[in-house]
Order: structure tokens, then sequence, then C-alpha cells
């Protein structure tokens, strides 16, 4: 038991310093990007004909903080930070807590639904497939997601748009809502956001479906000849039951390893698909922040992304024994 | 064990899905309750560009409009130029340092209160302790109210720009209302938001980028010809006018192959507009080659501007021209010879030159490394080699703001409105008359210093008289030719796509809105003006 806790806390420690670290790194990557958040203020496009004077330059860099040295800003960060204030936004003018609330449930909707169905269809897909492995059915799935996998979500997000949004005109062409709408109920809203979900979700899974689909089918494979696997076909036991019962529950055992890494994959996908479909979340507001240098927003927004992914490893790490037992045992002989 | 856990991974990933839903729904559900609706309803595309309010606005085009929407000006420019919007009538002392403004007697804020000289002077005063970031108000030395409809605007020197630059752009907010903000930079809900303008904002969502305004019918000028102005998210604009989701929309750069999808059919009318952005090569002015005159002369004579525009941009540009201002400018010095293509005078003059032989770097952004390589391959044809590095568009302009280059190709706006842009691209700061660091910026000449154009730029600004000062802008525009201190590459020819079923009054304004916005989203365009 001693012995357990002092590995959870050796485990909490490593978790701490790695949180230390993503913060240094927060608050160093947006500034290390050539020029200061008052440049894109205003800018080259056509719309922005006024270059801002070096005395109100000056003024909101210091209104901002940013006149300050590194060091100095760096602490100012840790002491909000440590009183849960994220700043305020240099672009947007709103406190990026507010900003990040906003925003984060629009992204947890997209993501979310998108991690459920491409873990679903993948995992079933690729054990499928596996269990047909050398087939025509294993080699054109395999074929199929492979070119998905190396296919850009905009592209795909762009072709979808055409296909269902103008040629067919089934599904709205972008948004998260229809504009200015006047609900009879939250069902009634709830169905508008599903209908507006329903292409960033599909692309967003589509693009993720083919990593699960690949880890599954692959590890699958390689226990197709595990000696348990052959006696449940000697006993002549329905192919349902052996993908199921005996295949599956050891097959996901990687999938549910790589789980951190999906997050931050999802997080990268999530970029491109809310830009295509100008869809109001996280992705779409770690596009707009990088491009004007707004580093109170991208700290904010590279947090809550970084804690989401250490959140997702610290699920692994916690939940992994209970799901395969051999993984504590082996730790406990050790 | 096992099921349990996978259960209860079931039930996380659903919750991950459920509970934001019910969230956004609920959310949505309470933000739609009362919304009214109905009414001729014009729809455009939009994305979050602030709340509508002069502190909040994001300094650029579209947030201005925003703004200018709801609050006014003591000018404004309808479809033939300048005219008076809260202001009746107006003088000018006769040093150039005083504007003596008379206003209406008939407006009113969105809120019932009557709008008097004493928010027109207050509004000065405040932006100009406050910091507004669109308009440089450095200039302005004092505003006071004479009385209820006489205000009096003192400058710290003359300057010609002011009437269009800083009267026609600085909003005017209520005194009442804004006198007791201590932090504009954070006031926000509706009362930052009343104004006397043509429409009353409705609704404004920062995270879907959605703004509804609702016509002023008490409006000063008239009732606005429509009910309500929708600015809507849409994904790609030009598919969305398509499909009806909005109205308009603006085409150019590479948006302006959509063009002939909306050209000769009857559902669509084009307006074309002026081009006021240009695309150029800036050179660093202190580094020891590009500072010498005959290489950048040199550099000029061996590019075929007509072929860039024709076959670089298919015909969707204008060629630049030596005296910088586009050819739409009503100031643009029309006399002064277009750049000549003459690669044999090139070569020679750069052998002339005797410059070391060695690689030079020439910047540019994604968009323009079609227009860097064309001068790369020029340019070698004359014997100056040069590299090709393309960066993105924001750390380009930075490394331009610190000096941090030889040879960079970058585009800007602001060059359709008045004169004066000439003096903040091509005189350093420090000019006598100069009201803010020229130098330093994006659009800066780095290094570039001449007397003689410094001081036209200092008359200039000080010129009331039109005609004298258009003869001294002509004379800036001369230099600027005879020393290429940087070359117009080209100018993009803007239009605007509208459907005239939904509204059919667009104009683009001549100078562009403000300080030189190019569009056609004027709000007089939706104003039934009465005829005085």
């Amino acid at each position: 038991m001693k012995l357990r806790v002092g590995k959870i806390v050796l485990k909490a420690g490593q978790y701490l310093a790695v949180i230390l670290i993503i913060l240094a790194f927060n608050f160093l990557l947006p500034r290390l990007m050539p020029g200061d958040p008052t440049d894109f203020l205003t800018g080259t496009d056509v719309d922005a004909p006024y270059v801002m004077d070096s005395q109100t330059r000056a003024r909101l860099l210091e209104y901002y903080g940013l006149d300050k040295p590194l060091p100095v800003q760096f602490l100012h960060y840790l002491g909000h930070l440590a009183r849960g204030d994220l700043s305020y936004s240099i672009y947007y003018k709103t406190p990026v807590s507010r900003l990040l609330a906003q925003r984060l449930p629009w992204t947890l909707l997209l993501a979310g639904t998108a991690f459920a169905l491409s873990t679903l269809l993948g995992v079933l897909l690729g054990a499928f497939s596996a269990f047909r492995a050398g087939s025509r059915l294993d080699r054109t799935l395999t074929g199929v997601l492979l070119g998905i996998r190396a296919t850009p979500e905009y592209l795909m997000g762009m072709l979808a748009i055409l296909a269902f949004g103008v040629a067919l005109r089934v599904l709205p062409l972008g948004g998260a809502t229809s504009p200015f709408p006047r609900y009879s109920s939250s069902f009634a809203a709830a169905a508008d956001i599903l209908r507006h979900l329903i292409l960033p979700a599909a692309v967003l899974t589509i693009a993720q479906v083919a990593d699960v689909f690949l880890t599954m089918r692959n590890t699958m494979v390689s226990i197709l000849g595990e000696p348990y696997l052959l006696l449940a076909e000697a006993k002549a036991l329905p192919l349902r039951r052996r993908i199921f019962s005996y295949g599956m529950r050891n097959a996901i055992l990687p999938l549910y390893s790589r789980m951190g890494i999906r997050v931050g994959l999802l997080a990268t996908g999530a970029i491109f698909v809310e830009n295509v479909f100008n869809y109001p979340g996280l992705g779409r507001l770690a596009y707009e922040a990088t491009m004007v240098h707004d580093y109170p927003t991208l700290q904010g927004m590279f947090l809550v992304t970084a804690l989401a992914i250490v959140g997702a490893n610290l699920l692994v790490d916690a939940t992994y024994r209970l799901i395969d037992p051999r993984a504590g045992a082996a730790g406990e002989e050790a | 064990m096992g099921r349990k856990i996978h259960l209860l991974l079931a039930v996380v990933v659903l919750g991950l899905v459920a509970v934001p839903l019910l969230v956004l729904a609920r959310r949505e559900y309470a933000g739609s309750r009362g919304r009214a609706q109905g009414g001729k309803v014009v729809r455009l595309a939009g994305r979050d560009w602030g709340f509508p309010s002069p502190f909040l606005a994001y300094p650029r085009g579209p947030g201005y409009l925003h703004t200018s929407l709801v609050f006014d000006t003591l000018l404004w420019k309808d479809e033939r130029g300048p005219i008076g919007l809260l202001a009746e009538s107006w003088t000018v002392s006769k040093d150039n340092r005083r504007y003596t403004f008379r206003l209406r007697r008939n407006v009113h804020w969105q809120d019932g209160a009557r709008l008097t000289a004493h928010d027109v002077a207050f509004s000065y005063e405040y932006l100009k302790r406050h910091g507004y970031s669109w308009v440089d108000l450095g200039v302005v030395k004092s505003a006071k109210a004479r009385d209820d409809y006489t205000v009096v605007i003192e400058t710290t020197q003359p300057y010609a720009p002011f009437l269009v630059d800083i009267a026609g752009s600085v909003p005017v907010i209520p005194k009442h209302i804004w006198e007791k903000v201590s932090d504009p930079w954070k006031f926000t809900g509706p009362e930052a938001a009343i104004g006397s303008g043509p429409f009353r904002l409705e609704s404004y969502s920062k995270e879907h980028g959605t703004y509804s305004y609702v016509a002023n019918r008490d409006y000063f000028l008239g009732r606005p010809k429509i009910e309500r102005l929708q600015y809507v998210a849409v994904g790609d604009e030009c598919l969305a006018l398509k499909t009806g989701a909005i109205d308009a929309l603006m085409l150019w750069s590479r948006t302006l192959d959509a063009l002939p999808e909306f050209q000769g059919k009857p559902e669509y009318k084009v307006l074309q507009g002026p081009g006021a952005w240009v695309l150029r090569i800036v050179f660093n002015h202190r580094d020891p080659v590009f500072g010498k005159r005959e290489v950048r002369r040199a550099l000029s004579l061996a590019l075929d501007l007509d072929e860039v525009a024709e076959r670089l941009r298919h015909g969707r540009v204008v060629p630049g021209r030596p005296g910088f201002l586009p050819p739409s400018s009503p100031w643009a010095a029309q006399d002064i010879e277009p750049y000549r293509y003459d690669p044999k005078a090139a070569r020679a003059m750069l052998s002339a030159a005797r410059l070391p032989r060695r690689k030079y770097t020439l910047l540019t952004s994604p968009d323009y490394v079609r227009e860097a390589e064309y001068v790369q391959a020029q340019a070698r044809a004359v014997g100056l080699d040069f590299s090709v590095k393309s960066l993105p568009a924001s750390t380009l302009d930075a490394l331009l703001r610190e000096g941090k280059f030889q040879v960079a190709i970058t585009g800007h706006g602001g060059i359709g409105g008045d004169p004066d842009v000439l003096r903040r691209c091509f005189c350093p700061s420090g000019t006598e008359g100069s009201t803010e660091s020229a130098g330093g910026n994006i659009w800066s000449t780095y290094g570039y210093d001449d007397p003689a154009l410094d001081e036209l730029a200092a008359a200039q600004l000080r010129e009331s008289d039109p005609e004298k000062r258009r003869a001294l802008v002509r004379q800036m525009q001369r230099i600027i030719a005879r020393d290429v201190p940087t070359i117009a590459l080209w100018y993009p020819k803007i239009y605007f796509v509208y459907r005239p079923s939904a509204f059919d009054g667009w104009f683009f304004t001549p100078g562009g809105i403000s300080v030189g916005i190019p569009t056609a989203e004027n709000k007089l365009a939706f104003v039934e003006r009465k005829a005085k």
C-alpha cells in the first residue's frame, strides 16, 4: 500500500514538473514570433489603412504590461495564474477565461463527437479487417483509409461543403447555429446545433478514423496467432464472439494508451475543421490569436490544450491497470 | 471489472458530447428568447470585429465600419465626397489651426437625449486622453463647446487632412454615459453601444461573429431603408452569396477568381471600386547596395509591370506607378511617365555601379511568391542575384519594422485617401509638422531620407488651399518617381458583388470611408436622405 502511495506521489510530481515546463513554454513560444501584439491591431489587409503611431503603440504596450522585461512579465503571468486569472485578451479585449468559456463547449462538442465516432468506427472496422486480413475487403479498407489519412482536413471540409451545402443544399455551409434564430425550446436549439455539427463532425471523424483503424488492425493481426484465439476457433465459436470477447479486449489496449496522443491530434484537426466551417471553437480562436500575436489568448489556449493532453494521459495512467490487470501485476512484481 | 470500466469510459465519452450539447442548447435558447425578427433584412458575411464601441471594435476597416453604423462623426463621405454629418457647417481660422463647427439641432442619442456640442467636445478630449487606436489625435490641442450647438477644435499645428481624417473619422460618444466610465477598454453592455447613428445594435455574439443592427427610425437624416442589417458567420463567402446566405460581398486578390461566377448574371450586380492598396518592393536604404539610387532605378528598369499585371495576375490588377499613388486617386500625378522597361539600360547601370558579386535576399509572404520569383528572374538577367525567402505575412511585417531585411515585397492599404500617406511612407520621423513617427512602421521606407521631400511633406501638411496642396503633392510624387525609394508593382482591382433584389443602393465612397477604407458598405447607402 505504502509503495502504491509513493508511486502516486511520484507520478503526481512528474505531472507537476510537466505542467511547469508547459507554463514556461506557453509564455515563451508566442513571444518568440517576431513583432508584438500591437503590430497586428492594424495590418496590411485592404481593410487596414491605418498604421498606429508610436505614442499610441507605447501607451498600449504599457497598458498591457508588455513594456516590462520578460522575467517580470513571466512573474506577472504566474501570479495571475495562481489567482486563477488568465489575463485580458489584447486583440479580443475581453478576459481570456471568458473567451475560453465561450469557445470551449463548441470544441468539446465537435471533438467529443469525432472522438466517440472515430473510436467506434475505427475499432469495429479495424477488428473486422484484421479477421479478414489479406482479403479484398481488408486491402480496400486499408487503402481507402490510408488515402483519407493523407488528405488534409481542410480539403475534405471544402469538398463536404460543396457536396452537401452547395450541390444538394441539405446542410448549412458553416457556423454553429442558424443566424439569429428564435428557438421554441432548448430541444429546438439542440436540433439546430446538431444539424450544424453534422458536416464538421463528419470531416473530423473521417480524418481521425484512419489512425484508430490502423492501430486496431495491426494489433489485432499480431494477436490473431495467440493460443487463446486458436482455441476459440477450434471450439468453433462464432466470429462475432471471437472478435468482441477474445480479440478486441486485448487489441484495444494499445489504442487506450494512445489516448493522450489522440487528444493532441484532435486538437490539431479541430483547428483546420473549425476554420473551414467557421465553427466558433478553440481551433478557430487558436488560428486567429496566432495570426494577431495575442499573447494572453495564446497562453490560455495552450494551457487548456496542454492540460487536456496531460489530463488524458493521467486518466490513462490511472485506469490502465483496471483495464489490463497484467500491467499492475507486472509493475508490482518488478 | 473490465466490463465496468468499459461502461465507465463509454459514459465519460458520451458525457463529453452530451454535457456541452446541453450547455450550448440552453445558452443558445436563452439568447434567442424574445429576439425580434422581420422587416427588410440585408445580410453580409461576418466574423468577430469586436463590440462596436470606439474602444472595443478592432482597429481594422471592418471594426471601424461596425462602429460607424452606431456612432456618427462631424463629417462623413457620401457618393460624391465629404459632407457635414453632425456638423451643419464649419469654418477654418486664417492660421488653419482652429475649426469651428455648427451642429445640427435635430440630433438625438438613441436613448432619447439630445446631442449637443458638449458631447462633441467631450468625445475628442476623452478619446485623446484614453488613446484611440483608429486615428492619431496627437494633433488635437483642445476641443471646447462654445454653446450648445457650436464646438471649436484647435490643433497644435496646421493639419490639412484634419477635416476628412479626424473630423470625418472620430466617433462622437454621449457624454452622459461615458463621463462615468474610467476604463473604456472594459466598458461593454447596452449603454456602450448607444450612439446617434442610423442603426442600433440589437445583438452581438463574439463567439459566432454575428451582429444584428436594427434601423434607428428617428435618425436625423431620415429613416433607414432597411429594417435590419445583419452580419452572419459563413464558411466560404462566395458560396454563401451563391446559396443566398448573404446578399453582398467584396472580391479582391485571391477571391477575385470567383468574379466570373457573378458577372453577367441578372440576379447579381457588380461594382468596381478604387484599388486603394499597393503591392510594392521596399528597400532597406541603410543597406550599402540598395541605398544607392542607381541600383533601385536599375531594378525598376528590369521589370515589365504590364507583364506582371497581365500574366502573373491575369489582368486583375493595375500596374504600379512611379509616383506611388494609384491612378484612381484624385491626388495622383497622372502626367508622370510610367515605369519604363529597359533591361539593357538596367544592365549598363548595374555594371557601372560595380556591385560586389553576391546573393541578396528578397523577402516576401506566401501570397506574393509569384511576384518575388518574377523579380528574381528579371534581376538575374541584368546582373543582380536574389534568393527568395517566403515568410508568414505577420513575421515579414515585424522584420520590416525592425529594418531586418535588404529587399522585400509587401503590400498595404490606405493609399486612396488623403495624400499625407506620402509623408507617412517616405519621410522619416522628426519631419517638421509630423504628427507621428513615420519611421519604424511597416509602411515606412526604411532609412530613406530626402530633405526636399521632407520639406514638401511639411508644406502640404500646412496648406489648406486644395489646388496649392495638389501642386505640392505632385512635386512629392516627382521626387519619388526620380529617387525610386520603392517600386509599386500593382494596385488590385476591387469589386463589390451584390444581389439587387435584397438591396440596390450600394456605392463605393470616393477616397474610401474614413481614412480610406475601400468598400461599398457606407452607412449612408441605407439612409433615405431628406432633401435639405
